[in-house]
Formats: C-alpha cells, structure tokens, sequence
C-alpha cells in the first residue's frame, strides 16, 4: 500500500473509532433525559415534601405565607401565620458539621415580655446531615434537638433600646445552655451556630416590628 | 441449565466478587453500617450491572477494541445516572442514605470487570445470568457484613425501618461502635474471608475423607 493512502486508511478508522462513541454516547444521553422528564416531577415533589414536614413539624398550626420568604446568603426565612397577628418564622440554615453541611430548619417567636421584645426558639428540625452514625447523627434526634427549645435573646429591652449583641448559647448546664454530644463536639457546635444564625437573622425594631434586611 | 447453575455457585460462593475477587471495597466498606443500607447498596448495583452486562453483550461485536473501555464507562455511568433518579423520584430515604455512593458505581470495579471479562465475550443471555449471579454474591456478602457491623456496632437491627429492633437490652450491652467506623469494616470483612476459606477447608477435607474410605471399600 502507498504510504498516502495508509495514512488515509489510519485516518478513516480514527474517524469510525470517534463516530461509534459518539452514537453510543448519543443513545445513552437520549436515554437519560427520557428518564430524567419522566422522573423530574416526582423528585421536585420529595424535595417538597421533605420540607413541608419538617414545616409541620415546628409549626403544626401554621400557614406558609408565601410572600413573606427572606432569602439572603447565610439563610432563608419563611413566615407562618398561626392566628390573626401570631407569627412564627423559620429559618433555614446550614451550618459547617463534621461531615459537611448540616441542613436544619429553626423555628423562632417573637415575644412581648414585659414590655421587652425576646426571640424564642419553639423548636429545630434537622432536614439532612452527614455526620458520623451513631455519634454526630444523634443530633437529629429529639433529646439532643429538644433542649434549644425555649433557647432565647433579648431583642428590645423595657426601654425600647435594641440589642445590638449576637447571640449566644453555652454548652454546659444552666440557662439558655444545651448539653454536647458525647463524642460529637464539631456537630454540636454545628448545630449551635445554626441556632444562632437563625436568631440573629431576626431584626426586630423598638415597637416590635419584624424584619430581616 | 448445569452451566447456568455453575454461573450460579460461581456468583455466590467460588468467584463472589467481594470475598474472592475483592471487587468493590470502596462501596462494601462504606454502607455496611446498617442493613438497610447494605441491601439498597446490593441490589442497586446489581441492577446496574444486570443492565450493563446485557447491553455490552449486545454491542460485543460493535465496539472497537480500542475504544471498548471507553463505552463501557459510558455505558455503566448511563445506567447509574438512570437509577440515582429514579432512587431519588421513588425511594428517597434510599437515596439520602446511600448519598454519593450510588454515583460511586460507576466505579465499581465490579461492574468494569465483569463487563471486561466476560460480557464482552459471552452472549446477552450468559451474561444477563452473570449479571444476575454476581450481583446476588455482592448482596449476599453485603447482607452478611452489615448485619454483623450493625447489630454488634450499633445494637439494632433494621434500623431505619419500622421493623427497627434495640438489641441493647435496656443498657447491658453496649455497642462496639469501632464496627460501624471503616477500621471495624475492614475487620469484619477479614474475618469473613477466613471464615469463606475456613468453610471451604473443612468440606475438602470431608469430601477427600470421603473419597478415602470409598477408595478402601473398592
């Protein structure tokens, strides 16, 4: 054979090589979006779902106000309504565990004390987390998650001066404290900082007005 | 049907991928943690690889030996994406346990060796049974290791399903929760290869014994 047409021979077969990878990727790739459109609408629905639970959950009897959700960079705010004027919000942070993000839900009160305003937390929900089983997972269950409950900060005092202090929660024991994980620091203090994240994303002014800039 | 039962007893006990090939650690050692975990792992996979094995099969005299790595890859990840949706549309607790090790599949050297060695040299029917055989032996052994990890690591059995049962009588047995970290996979995983061995020494033995007396008689 001539060497022009050897190398025109080499040629035509790297073309046939490209061109079946090619229709088989084509195939497949045809393949995987008949089945992403037909699978797109039930997963939209789970990821949902797993939400509106964890909503349920915190604020059984609350309605999602659907225009008054907050979205910024370190959290999102949902607002529901429990009656005439009652609000409870809840915030979705993701803080830094052990084992990368932990996705939790803070539901906060806002509420007249004395004539000072106090943020209150009504409950946490922990949505999805990577932590070690058996250690760092126990934070998604309820003796650890129930002791933020009642954990507050001072947002307007009596005379109507607003705290400009983050807030803060110990570990330890006494007020506005919760115990750590044995064996699980990092995530405990992961799910304390979302805590506090989502108690400070709270602003409220001197006459109790509620807002999140 | 003799060769079809070979493949069979090849799958599960004389080549299983995990206890004699030692295929697939990667996924074995990380989702053993609880049953339910071990058999969603299992029987993903070897979904996957009944599917991979039979379209490879088909393709056998198509794909061009120097780019046969190539598509298979391509073949096996399009596979795994199709499962990872539909886990995540159907069985989404599934899904968020089994989290990034469903996309792991695509390497699992389970699936490439048995797509290398023999679904593209046998035809679609031997290597759907293959498929089928190897994955039964991936889920034997993964049902295996993570029912030992998790009742001894972890004290329950199930857990996660609400047939849950706490094995820790109320507090007196205290779990070796070493099993449920990857130094304790590692282990059981160990100990299940010497038992494998173990076992199959014993029944050598008892066959050869066996042969000796019949060798006297005749």
């Amino acid at each position: 054979m001539t060497e022009k047409a050897k190398e025109k021979g080499n040629i035509n077969y790297i073309i046939k090589l490209g061109l079946t990878l090619f229709i088989i990727t084509a195939i497949t790739a045809v393949m995987l979006a008949g089945v992403h459109e037909l699978t797109k609408d039930a997963i939209a629905g789970q990821e949902l779902d797993a939400f509106g639970q964890a909503l349920k959950t915190l604020v059984p009897d609350g309605a999602l106000l659907e225009d008054r959700t907050y979205t910024a960079e370190t959290f999102k705010a949902y607002t529901l309504e429990r009656s005439e004027g009652v609000y409870t919000y809840c915030i979705e942070v993701a803080p830094e565990g052990y084992g990368g993000p932990i996705n939790m839900i803070v539901g906060v009160e806002v509420v007249n004390e004395d004539g000072k305003f106090v943020k209150r937390v009504t409950g946490v929900a922990i949505t999805s987390l990577s932590e070690t089983p058996g250690l760092g997972t126990k934070a998604a269950e309820e003796p650890f998650l129930s002791q933020f409950k009642g954990i507050y900060h001072l947002a307007v005092d009596a005379n109507g001066k607003i705290n400009e202090e983050p807030s803060a929660i110990k570990i330890g024991g006494g007020d506005n404290a919760v115990q750590a994980i044995t064996g699980a620091t990092v995530t405990t203090k992961g799910v304390i900082k979302g805590v506090r994240t989502a108690l400070d994303s709270i602003k409220v002014s001197a006459s109790g007005e509620v807002s999140f800039e | 049907m003799r060769e079809t039962l070979k493949q069979f007893k090849d799958g599960i006990w004389n080549q299983n991928p995990i206890m004699v090939l030692v295929l697939g650690m990667c996924a074995t050692l990380a989702t053993t943690t609880s049953i339910v975990n071990g058999i969603g792992m299992g029987i993903s996979t070897a979904i996957v690889l009944i599917c991979s094995n039979i379209v490879i099969s088909l393709l056998r005299k198509v794909i061009p030996n120097q780019i046969r790595i190539a598509s298979y890859i391509v073949v096996i990840a399009g596979f795994v994406s199709a499962v990872d949706m539909l886990l995540k549309a159907y069985l989404p607790d599934i899904s968020e346990a089994l989290g990034i090790f469903i996309p792991l599949i695509v390497v699992n050297c389970i699936i490439l060796a048995r797509a290398e060695a023999f679904a593209s040299k046998n035809g679609v029917f031997r290597s759907g049974i293959d498929g089928l055989a190897m994955g039964l032996g991936f889920i034997f052994t993964l049902l295996l290791m993570s029912i030992i990890r998790e009742i001894l690591g972890n004290g329950t059995l199930l857990s996660g399903t609400p047939l849950e049962l706490n094995l820790t009588f109320g507090g007196k047995f205290e779990p070796a929760s070493l099993l449920i970290r990857p130094v304790g996979g590692f282990l059981t995983l160990g100990f299940l290869l010497a038992a494998r061995q173990k076992i199959n020494m014993l029944r050598d033995k008892k066959s050869s014994k066996t042969k000796e007396s019949e060798g006297h008689r005749a």
